[in-house]
Formats: structure tokens, C-alpha cells, sequence
């Protein structure tokens, strides 16, 4: 039994070792602001169940009545950090995209005020539905003349 | 069955060592927030990897406990204080710059 306990234990601390390396790794080379977040959420918050849940199963394998509460409480450890970290994830994300960090886009201009994004200001409001309505009938113009190109040469 | 776990704090704190990069040359306030969150997250791991090395598991994790409620409070403070408070980088924010 303890030997299973064990292996089990060193088993679940390597995968969420191997989880952590993906969110560092992620944190330091992804090339956006939304996408660090990404990484740092779900595999931060994955690595540290796995971590807690196989330090509980060490604790446990020489059985004992303080041991028992003692794996308790990392289980309890384990159970807040998977409330808390995607709530706090959460909210810097919504605190960044309120404070207006573009998104990474092949253009690289950044898509968001396209998006409507809640940070536009009420002076720059006009210039961007300016720039809508020009880009917006040039575009079906476009669309309509490549569609009639393509059915020319079609037929 | 100590080494590894010694491997496996070491392994933690050397995968820190990116996070910490992160925070020295985030672009935003907000990105080394992240990454102060991440390592609070596993510094409470660490201190219950720490703790079974003294064989003195029962002290540590409620060490740990503290710790990862003062983390997710701090975050959480963070991100109401940075909400619409501070432009996200620095000086002036990017809407400003670009404002016609």
C-alpha cells in the first residue's frame, strides 16, 4: 500500500512538473498579452493540483491520524488554489482589456477597435465610424468584383 | 523517496527563473502581475515540498494556506487598482498616442 501510495505520488508531481515547464515556457516566449494569460491560467492552475494532489498521497502513505488531517488540509490547499487562480486569471484579463493592451493580429494594428472595444474614448469615436463606413463599401466592392472575376473566368 | 522530492522543489525553482523574467521585462503592469501570481502559486507549493524534506509536514502547510490566500487577495487588490486607474504601459497609454 505504501509502496503504491508512493509511486502514485511521484507519478502525479512529475506530470505537474512537466504542466509547469508548458506554463513558464508559454509565460515567456507567447508574443501577446491575452496569450501569456492563457498559458499562465490553465497551466499554473493544472501543475498545482497535480503538485499538492501527490504531495497529499506522500503524506498519506505512512498511514497516522495527524497524517490524515495533515493531507486534509493540502487537499484543502488544492481546492482554494482551483477556485482562486482562474478568478484572479479572470480579472487581470478583464483589467487589461479595459486598460486597452491590443491583442497580437498578423496586421499587427491590433483588431480591438473593430471589436468595440469599452476603452474607446467618446472624442475618437467618430474617426473610427469614419473609418468604417470608408472601409466597408470598398470592401464589398472588392468582394463583388472578385466574385465577378471568378465567374467570368468560371464560365 | 527525499530526493524526489529535492528534485522536484529544485525543478520548481529553476522553472521559476522564466517567471522572474517575465516580471524584469513585462511590457505591461499587468503581465508581471500574472507572473507575480504564478510564482505566489507555487511558492506555496513549495514551502509543502519543503516542509516534507523536515519531516515537518503539519507546520508548513498551513504556512501554505496563508500563503495562497494572501496571493489571491493581493492579485485580486491588483487588478481592481489597475482597472481604468493606470494606463497599461506606463507613460500615457497606447490610446493616447495614437489619438488623432
Amino acid at each position: 500500500m505504501d509502496d503504491i501510495l508512493n509511486i502514485l505520488s511521484v507519478i502525479l508531481i512529475f506530470s505537474g512538473l512537466i504542466f509547469f515547464m508548458g506554463a513558464s515556457v508559454g509565460l515567456i516566449r507567447f508574443p501577446d498579452f491575452y496569450t501569456r494569460m492563457h498559458a499562465a491560467g490553465k497551466g499554473d492552475t493544472l501543475s498545482t493540483i497535480l503538485i499538492t494532489a501527490g504531495m497529499a498521497a506522500q503524506v498519506l502513505s505512512h498511514f497516522d491520524v495527524v497524517s490524515l488531517f495533515v493531507a486534509i488540509k493540502i487537499v484543502a490547499i488544492a481546492v482554494l488554489i482551483m477556485l482562486t487562480s482562474p478568478t484572479s486569471t479572470h480579472l487581470l484579463m478583464k483589467a487589461g482589456y479595459d486598460d486597452g493592451i491590443e491583442p497580437f493580429t498578423n496586421s499587427g494594428k491590433g483588431g480591438i477597435i473593430e471589436l468595440g472595444g469599452p476603452f474607446i474614448k467618446s472624442d475618437q469615436l467618430d474617426d473610427i465610424d469614419s473609418k468604417v463606413k470608408k472601409k466597408g463599401p470598398s470592401k464589398k466592392k472588392s468582394s463583388s468584383k472578385k466574385k465577378s472575376v471568378t465567374e467570368k473566368n468560371s464560365s | 523517496m527525499e530526493i524526489v522530492l529535492m528534485v522536484a522543489g529544485i525543478c520548481l525553482f529553476l522553472m521559476m527563473i522564466p517567471i522572474m523574467l517575465r516580471i524584469i521585462i513585462g511590457p505591461t503592469a499587468i503581465d508581471r502581475i500574472v507572473a507575480v501570481n504564478i510564482i505566489g502559486t507555487k511558492t506555496a507549493v513549495l514551502l509543502i515540498i519543503i516542509g516534507a524534506l523536515f519531516d515537518n509536514v503539519s507546520m508548513f502547510v498551513d504556512f501554505a494556506i496563508a500563503y495562497a490566500a494572501l496571493n489571491f487577495l493581493g492579485s485580486l487588490a491588483a487588478s481592481r487598482y489597475f482597472n481604468r486607474t493606470r494606463p497599461a504601459y506606463g507613460k500615457g497609454s497606447s490610446m493616447e498616442a495614437k489619438g488623432s
